[in-house]
């Protein structure tokens, strides 16, 4: 089998492997492994994409050790996980953040215009970073199928591009089936985290096995290894000088900023002690990645012919060494490396998109109809998948338009350099209590914009004449504003040329308009809440009272609780220490009251930021501080408004919770009902068993004992159809399905067809009949034959529960003004009066009935055929027998008439 | 100080520590020359990443055992 061939079933068979794990993650009850700080540091290393599986042995051959800059800047930020990622993750984990865009809107000021652009300036930057994937996996699967003498990996240079745009096409639904299968409130999704980890340990493993081929199957061992790397044209003496500086810079800002790492690190994160972990397990790993990644070139260069595409080593190497098995394993660790990053992009992107672009537009369009929780979700999945399709889209024509001549790392970079540019608003959030939501905003769209112009379209256009032109003389003839040297700052270095402009003036952006205006309270809430979101944990114990006085907490407290209120709390707490006076001395004790008393006002959060910065441990004046609360006492107003709303809601829950109680008694009753029936059913089974079993059973039976049984069979048989009968009767009457309507019929002619089917039973029993009639035609509304079968009902009991030994049943009807009534009375032992309650339930057979045969239903039945015509069915108190009334409302046609 | 202060102190400087030593000129120092036939350089480059990783493992190690025994206090505090 050719070797192309079996890489696609390899990687076919390997996506298949990915989803029974994402599978099997997403289950209840998954394994307690997928929780551990292992699985969320692997999950971290899609920060190792194809640029680093292919890439970085490309970069190594070209520019020596600057690729360790790429893994160096993020080894930085990991080790300082104290300072900052704990506290973005301190931060999420609070406000339940979605996204990189939500952190930063959220802070902010919850401003939609900085999610946006955070969402658009992410989406810019992943188009090359996700073309650099797709070229990658092109190009992989094309070395694999180049002719064998063809290890020069030139196809990497310019993709098939119908190859890439079915790898395209692919990445698309291995994306939307993995990533977009439910809409989780918290964002997480732990099957595409548990599939990911095992991408990241075959992207490993794959790559440490090339690297030992590299330095123990071509080298003799690492020495034989250091000679070859002398003698290499691998440069070791990198200048260090502005571009390692930047880089290690770039890819630390990248480590934090890039949407899909900020959606591993801190959206996917379990818990905070997670990060303890990958604090030095993620450094580790990217050290073992980087360490083997020298040895590959050196020996690539060595071992293939002369301008051999460096980017491929990693899999033209092995081939040339005819180790089919590693290059197939290296291929595997590509595909791994390629997808794993387009997933987790995507999902990320996609959350962003359909949370920060397409959500507030469609809340705002006026056509909009998102009420149901349900239709919010499915506009949610369908505008996610949507996105991703875009996303890729964009990558896809990134591939097409741009950059295709460059090396996986240059296109990178500038992924990279955009993704930067959320930097200075991120670290704003966090340390600057005075950056507000002007600043992030100017900052974001200069970075932005001089990113776009001076790196993103020169990578696009280059090559196109116009494009050409305007970089030659710069826009309208100004020499100083040439894409390529902004302001006259002559480099060769194009990515460091942007990378400085566009943090420069980013960072200017950012704090001119910080300073042009104050904050606004809510801005300035979330600034206190997101700088000191350890302030709480500080701040235990550490309050110190003596730093305030009683009249500048009264003063704070009046502004949120109202004068009178935050005067009774003083007085009766200075009347509880004894104090002759209205303040209270301030004391621990006092300010932990105070604050327990405002964070019922406010939340226990702003409380304690507000006292804090009373007691003196706070930057924010004041001054500022009454700002604030005077803010808050405002909007208390408007809240007024949501708190009658949640009236409405909480009345609209007890009625739920009226009809949920009456369902469960509903509910309880069918259970009732099914283990009477079957109860029901069981006697007479039992007993059609038992006789069978005998007559099968024994042979010497005589005949007549025989026919006894049989007899006995027969009847149990009939008795089990006409309870069969009944329980169908009740279940159709009681649901109304297949019931037919209601017309208006004459109960007279009913009656009288019931007395005629009764004619029999009558007979045998030798009962008289008296009656009664009512002498004009009567219309109610109902059903004859089902009234028919309510007075067959009442008559045949009436005959069979006759103790009487004369028994007289008398039959009375007559018509008020607005109903028809029927009295059939007995001269039997009638019912007793503890069973009167219960006459009419189901399976309530009379205990006097004795060896009568019969369910029970018919009763119920006929209250359930009554009822359902709008009439009443009842036992009529009084001593000797039973009475039974039906009462029938007139049809209105008749009540007119 | 309070026991721990000085672990959460390491924590903040190491990065600086180690961002000081991968940059120019130290960096720049140890180009050319060999040990034990292993460049200078990369000895030194890996040699200060693993150095450094070493450290945040101790230190990783210290802080979280500081972290549960305060939410350990802190929740028998409130119960």
């Amino acid at each position: 089998m050719d070797i192309s061939q079996l890489a696609l079933i390899a990687a076919l068979g390997f996506a298949g492997l990915l989803f029974l794990i994402a599978f099997l993650a997403d289950r209840e009850g998954r394994p307690r492994w997928l929780a551990s700080p292992v699985v969320y540091t692997l999950s971290i290393s899609i920060y190792c994409t194809s640029w680093t599986f292919y890439g970085a042995v490309g970069s190594a051959a070209r520019n020596g050790l600057e690729y360790l800059t790429i893994y160096l800047g993020p080894t930085l930020v990991f080790i300082g996980f104290w300072a900052l990622l704990r506290k973005i993750l301190r931060i999420a984990k609070r406000d339940s953040i979605t996204s990189i865009a939500d952190f930063v809107s959220s802070r902010y000021g919850k401003s939609d215009s900085v999610a946006a652009v955070v969402t658009i300036l992410a989406l810019l930057a992943a188009a090359p970073y996700i073309a650099l994937q797709i070229k990658a996996i092109a190009a992989s699967f094309q070395v694999l199928g180049s002719a064998p003498g063809d290890l020069t990996g030139a196809a990497a240079a310019a993709p098939d591009p119908v190859v890439a745009f079915w790898i395209t096409a692919g990445l698309a639904l291995f994306t939307i089936l993995f990533g977009t299968r439910t809409v989780d409130i918290n964002e997480r999704h732990l099957g595409v985290v548990a599939a990911i980890a095992v991408e990241a340990l075959v992207k490993l493993v794959a790559l440490v096995a090339v690297g030992a081929l590299a330095v123990w199957g071509v080298a003799d061992g690492p020495s034989d290894l250091f000679e070859r790397m002398a003698d290499s044209a691998v440069p070791l003496d990198t200048p260090f000088g502005m571009r390692w500086v930047g880089l290690i810079l770039l890819s630390g800002a990248a480590i934090i900023c890039l949407p899909r790492q900020f959606q591993v690190t801190i959206v996917e994160n379990e818990r905070e002690g997670h990060l303890f972990t990958a604090a030095w397990l993620f450094p580790l790993y990217l050290l073992v990645m980087s360490l083997f990644v020298l040895p590959i070139a050196v020996i690539g260069l060595d071992v293939l012919p002369e301008g051999s595409n460096p980017d491929m080593f990693v899999l033209t190497m092995p081939i040339a060494e005819g180790r089919t098995d590693i290059a197939l394993l290296a291929f595997l660790g590509g595909f791994s490396s390629g997808t794993s990053m387009v997933i987790v992009s995507c999902i990320a992107l996609s959350t962003m998109i359909s949370n920060h672009i397409v959500m507030p537009l469609a809340l705002r369009s006026p056509g909009a109809r998102l009420q149901g929780g349900g239709d919010v979700r499915r506009f949610l999945l369908v505008s996610r998948r949507l996105s991703i399709c875009f996303i890729l889209l964009l990558g896809f024509i990134y591939l097409r338009t741009g950059a295709s001549g460059e090396g996986l790392a240059s296109i990178g970079l500038i992924a990279f350099v955009g993704a930067a540019q959320v930097l200075p608003a991120l670290l704003g959030a966090l340390y600057w209590e005075g950056a507000n939501r002007r600043g992030a905003l100017a900052g974001l769209i200069a970075g932005g914009i001089v990113w776009a112009y001076a790196l993103f379209l020169p990578n696009i256009f280059g090559g196109v004449a116009w494009w050409d032109a305007l970089a030659e003389a710069g826009p309208f003839g100004q020499a100083w504003l040439r894409p390529g040297a902004l302001f006259g700052l002559q480099t060769d270095d194009a990515l460091m040329h942007a990378l400085f402009w566009s943090l420069t003036f980013n960072c200017i952006g950012l704090v001119l308009g910080s300073l042009s205006r104050l904050p606004n309270p809510i801005e300035r809430l979330q600034a206190a809440l997101f700088v000191g979101v350890f302030r709480e944990e500080a701040g235990a114990g550490t309050l110190r009272g003596g730093a305030a006085s009683a009249d500048q907490l009264f003063d704070l407290a009046q502004r949120i609780m109202g004068a009178d209120r935050a005067y009774d709390i003083f007085r009766s707490y200075a009347r509880g220490q004894g104090a002759a006076t209205e303040f209270p001395t301030v004391d621990d004790a006092f300010i932990a009251h105070l604050e327990r008393r405002m964070a019922a006002s406010v939340g226990a959060a702003s409380a304690r930021a507000m006292i804090l910065s009373v007691t003196g441990s706070e930057t924010i004046s004041l001054d500022e501080l009454v700002r604030i609360a005077d803010e808050t006492a405002r909007l208390m107003t408007y809240t007024s408004e949501v708190t009658r709303k949640s009236d409405e809601i909480e009345r609209a829950a007890t009625q739920l919770k009226a009809a949920n109680d009456r369902l469960r008694t509903l509910d309880r009753q069918k259970d009732e009902f099914l283990s009477q029936v079957s109860h029901e059913l069981r006697t007479p089974m039992t007993s059609i068993r038992s006789f069978t079993e005998i007559l099968s059973g024994t042979h010497d039976l005589k005949p007549e004992e025989q026919e006894r049984f049989i007899g006995i069979i027969h009847a149990e048989s009939i008795r089990l159809t006409g309870l069969l009968d009944e329980i169908l009767d009740m279940s159709v009457i009681e649901s109304g399905d297949g019931e037919r309507a209601l017309e208006p019929v004459d109960p007279e002619a009913a009656l009288d067809q019931a007395l005629d089917a009764c004619l029999g039973l009558l007979r045998t029993g030798d009962v008289r009949v008296e009656t009664a009639r009512v002498d004009r035609a009567v219309l109610v509304q109902g059903n004859l034959a089902r009234l028919s079968q309510v007075f067959i009902n009442i008559l045949s009991n009436a005959v069979k529960y006759n103790t009487n030994d004369a028994p007289v049943i008398h039959v009375e009807s007559q018509v008020t003004a607005d109903d028809y009534i029927v009295v059939i009375a007995d001269n039997g032992a009638g019912i007793p009066p503890e069973e009167a309650q219960t006459v009419f339930d189901r399976f309530s057979r009379g205990r006097t009935a004795g060896t009568q045969i019969g369910a029970g239903l018919g009763l119920a039945i006929s209250h359930a055929i009554v009822t359902r015509s709008g009439g009443t069915l009842r036992l009529l108190p009084g001593s000797g027998g039973a009475r039974f009334e039906v009462r029938l409302p007139l049809s209105e046609a008749e009540s007119l008439a | 100080m309070r026991e721990g202060g000085r672990a959460r102190d390491l924590a903040l400087i190491v990065p600086v520590i180690g961002l000081f030593a991968l940059m120019p000129p130290l960096v720049g120092l140890f180009v050319g020359g060999a040990v034990a036939g292993v460049p200078l350089i990369l000895a030194y480059l890996f040699g200060v990443w693993l150095a450094l990783i070493f450290v945040a493992l101790l230190l990783a190690r210290r802080l979280k055992g500081q972290a549960e025994a305060r939410d350990e206090s802190g929740s028998t505090a409130s119960s």
